[in-house]
């Protein structure tokens, strides 16, 4: 459990609320520190986090999660619903409405993550608390999310690294299995999960390996075998007790090319004059558009439309956002994920994705196993001994 | 070409529907009504999506630049709206707006307000006013419960498939070879991916428990889906549990092994899974609501005192989603129908306390149902046998 979060009770007060409720399951993991079982995929099956200024925080959520909550530490209050009881979201509002009840609290201000609530979960609640003034929090939640403690640091740092392990470990074994037999992308993708667990991760998300013309998309499902002369590109999430890494490296299948090492080349130069610039009091936007400039300058082809980066945190994509828009201020404590495409060869997209803490004095690469300002390549053959 | 014929069923109901357009914004309807599979939308939820749909134009679908790239992957048609996810909302409304204008001016435009955030739901009477918005949420639900013949098709490939990589994994298992949880875990989902499944990610995974385990619905928590070193020991029953998706559709699967011969007592409450889904089973045909097939199943663990959890659903559809509505409950009226298809899911405890379920997916026929994608009879679980 991570001792050193803020206050959030205080926060709550600060905001002129007495409670503050919450569904969104990033939020839902911020607010008790517990994970859920794949709950984003769930949409029929909510849990909630109230909590109270004054009191134990309550968590609210169906049978099937409740003792995995346990199982996990959690000491405070936890309220199991039937789900037979009624159609979603009817049997969760009506236990959050009891308990809102039983803590006195039908008349006071209460707050809530008004970005991950449905319409109708919001009708039903306020139509049985109708004296409640709902207030949305959603960017205090934001704000306070951004900033980490130290614990939040060390639980990504851990992420990061063991998703790069495992990226690793699937490439050590791709190497002289690709002739033989042919190795599928599937099977490389299994790899990196199977390594994750190895290395003590708690779970994966997204696992994607695209090669060739496929790296023009950010996603499709891994399919068929490596080939010899692929750029590949691996992009994984996975988290250490509900803190995410996100997570992109590239390889090639044999030797490559040189339009393949420059296109890498000049991705890594990108990044190194990205990474100069996160630094405290700097400017999201700014350290966008200054990356853009410099691609410009060094006829890199950026896809600058996505941005170059984002916080992670409990979940895999965060604020703050490194884009044209975003003028959030770095802080010391922020963990920036920099994720800047460029083009390739064919127009494949290329990137090499790192985590870093931003530091009092510039910032920390939180995220490398090993070296990757080359491309990884995959070559060897399989000795039988 | 729309190979499961989405998009012909969907213009026919919405030119019988009351109102002239349907916005989609949750996840799985916009995959539903697109053929649009993305996984990571659910927990990127800055990369908002939207389908619209409307008698007069191709359906349009509203994404981010990040994804736009990827939509490939559909075979169906549609026009695409990309807008820049930095603005947040506003880009994406803009595209709405800008779509609704084209085909529903002054009309009244359905939503799925059960997965509309309310904050877009506010910004959508601002930015869209001359729509009149009403709830489809029923029948968007509607549409999707009801599978077309390909998607039957479609659902009873990946059932088996499914069934056939659990059955492949497990005859890996030897009660005296040492096998682990985490051994099993695994080997379940390469079997999946040598059929061909796409188990990547999220909640496409699998998980095996045994002994302590396996008296949790998520051991280890906060672990899910991926196994420990724990050893499957003589004489434990051990839960085997798939979630696979093809092509966007999805199994969900679970069966039950058995570390050599069942004691009386484990045969004994394996059997009581068999009769309550043999009692689920004589239920099943159209007409009869979901409810009811509750009631009796409930009905016998009760009169034959069975050690049945009842604070969950004893079953619930599937599709593009593993986990979707009609729901065996107690409140869920729905009158099944013909094309529908279901997850049998009934848990009960073991001797050991351990909880047991077996998995099955039904389609109801015309006259009753048909199980679909038994690699073997499951009126036994499987028996590990020792290795020679």
């Amino acid at each position: 459990m991570i001792s050193d979060l803020p206050r959030v009770s205080e926060l709550i007060q600060e905001s002129n609320c007495q409670a503050l409720v919450a569904t969104g399951v990033d939020n839902f993991t911020y607010l008790t520190q517990m994970v859920l079982p794949f709950a984003a995929c769930y949409p029929d099956r909510i849990a909630a986090v109230l909590v109270p200024v004054v009191g134990k925080r309550a968590i609210i959520c169906p049978l099937e999660w409740g003792e995995a909550i346990r199982d996990q530490g959690w000491a405070e209050d936890l309220i199991v619903y039937d789900e037979n009881g009624a159609p979603p979201p009817v049997p969760v509002v009506n236990t959050i409405v009891d308990t809102v009840r039983q803590l006195g609290l039908r008349h006071e201000r209460i707050g809530f993550d008004s970005h991950q609530w449905s319409a109708l979960f919001f009708d039903q609640l306020t139509t049985a608390l109708p004296a409640v003034i709902w207030q949305p929090l959603d960017r205090l939640l934001r704000d306070w999310r951004m900033v980490k403690t130290r614990d939040e640091i060390g639980l990504l740092e851990t992420a990061v690294k063991q998703a790069d392990q495992s990226i690793l470990g699937a490439l050590n074994h791709a190497e002289g299995a690709i002739d033989n037999l042919g190795y599928s992308l599937a099977e490389f993708t299994e790899r990196i999960r199977v390594h994750l667990t190895e290395f003590g991760g708690s779970g994966a998300g997204h696992l994607s390996t695209l090669q060739g013309i496929e790296l023009q998309k950010i996603y499709s499902p891994p399919q068929g075998i490596f080939v010899n002369g692929n750029l590949v590109r691996i992009d994984v999430t996975t988290h250490q007790k509900g803190y995410w890494s996100n997570a992109g490296r590239m390889a090639v299948i044999g030797q490559p090319t040189q339009d393949q090492i420059s296109a890498y080349s000049d991705n890594v130069k990108l990044k190194t004059v990205a990474t100069e610039l996160l630094l405290p009091e700097a400017v999201c936007s700014q350290i966008f558009g200054h990356v853009r400039k410099m691609a410009l300058k060094l006829r890199i082809p950026l896809w600058e439309k996505v941005g170059i980066g984002h916080g992670v945190g409990t979940s895999e994509r965060e604020a703050p956002y490194l884009n044209s828009r975003d003028e959030t201020v770095l802080r010391p404590g922020m963990v920036i994920a920099l994720d800047i495409y460029t083009y390739g060869p064919q127009r494949v997209l290329i990137h090499s994705k790192d985590t870093y803490e931003i530091t009092p004095n510039g910032n920390r690469l939180l995220s490398w196993y090993r070296s990757w300002d080359s491309l990884y390549v995959v070559t060897g053959y399989r000795a039988l001994h | 070409m729309d190979r499961l014929d989405i998009v012909k069923r969907t213009r026919e109901a919405l030119a019988s529907a009351p109102f002239k357009g349907f916005l989609a914004v949750g996840v799985e309807n916009v995959q539903y009504l697109t053929g649009i599979a993305l996984p990571f939308l659910y927990s990127h939820l800055e990369w908002k999506m939207a389908a619209i749909l409307s008698e007069e134009a191709l359906p349009s679908v509203i994404c981010p630049f990040e994804v736009e790239s990827s939509l490939g992957g559909s075979d169906r048609p549609y026009t695409i709206l990309a807008y820049d996810s930095s603005e947040g909302e506003e880009g994406y409304l803009r595209c709405i707006g800008q779509s609704l204008a084209r085909v529903c001016s002054g009309e009244y435009v359905a939503t799925d307000l059960a997965r509309m955030p309310l904050s877009l739901r506010i910004r959508l009477e601002q930015v869209v006013p001359h729509v009149h918005w009403t709830s489809g949420d029923d029948w968007i639900i509607g549409l999707r419960m009801t599978k077309t013949e390909g998607e039957i098709e479609l659902l009873e490939d990946i059932a088996y498939r499914a069934d056939h990589a659990i059955l492949g994994a497990s005859h890996h298992v030897m009660i005296n070879l040492h096998r682990t949880e985490k051994f099993v875990s695994e080997d379940v989902r390469v079997h999946a991916l040598e059929r061909f499944l796409d188990v990547s990610g999220y909640n496409a995974m699998s998980q095996v428990a045994a002994g302590d385990h396996a008296k949790k619905f998520w051991p280890l928590a906060p672990r899910f889906g991926l196994g420990q070193t724990k050893t499957l020991e003589e004489g434990a029953l051990v839960r085997i549990e798939l979630q696979a998706t093809l092509k966007g559709y999805w199994s969900s699967a679970a069966r039950m092994i058995s570390m050599g011969e069942l004691t009386p007592q484990q045969s004994s409450a394996y059997d009581h899974l068999v009769v309550l889904r043999d009692t689920a089973l004589a239920n099943i045909k159209p007409g009869v609501p979901c409810s009811e097939i509750w009631r009796q199943v409930v009905q016998v663990a009760d009169d034959k005192q069975f050690d049945l959890i009842r604070e969950r659903c004893l079953g619930h559809g599937v599709g593009v989603t593993p986990y979707e509505p009609p729901y065996i409950t107690h409140y869920d009226k729905t009158e099944l129908r013909q094309n529908m298809i279901v997850v049998l899911d009934p848990v009960v405890r073991g001797p050991q306390g351990e909880l047991m379920r077996s998995k099955d997916t039904i389609l109801v026929t015309e006259n009753g149902y048909r199980i679909l994608g038994w690699y073997k009879d499951w009126r036994e679980p499987y028996i590990a046998p020792y290795a020679l």
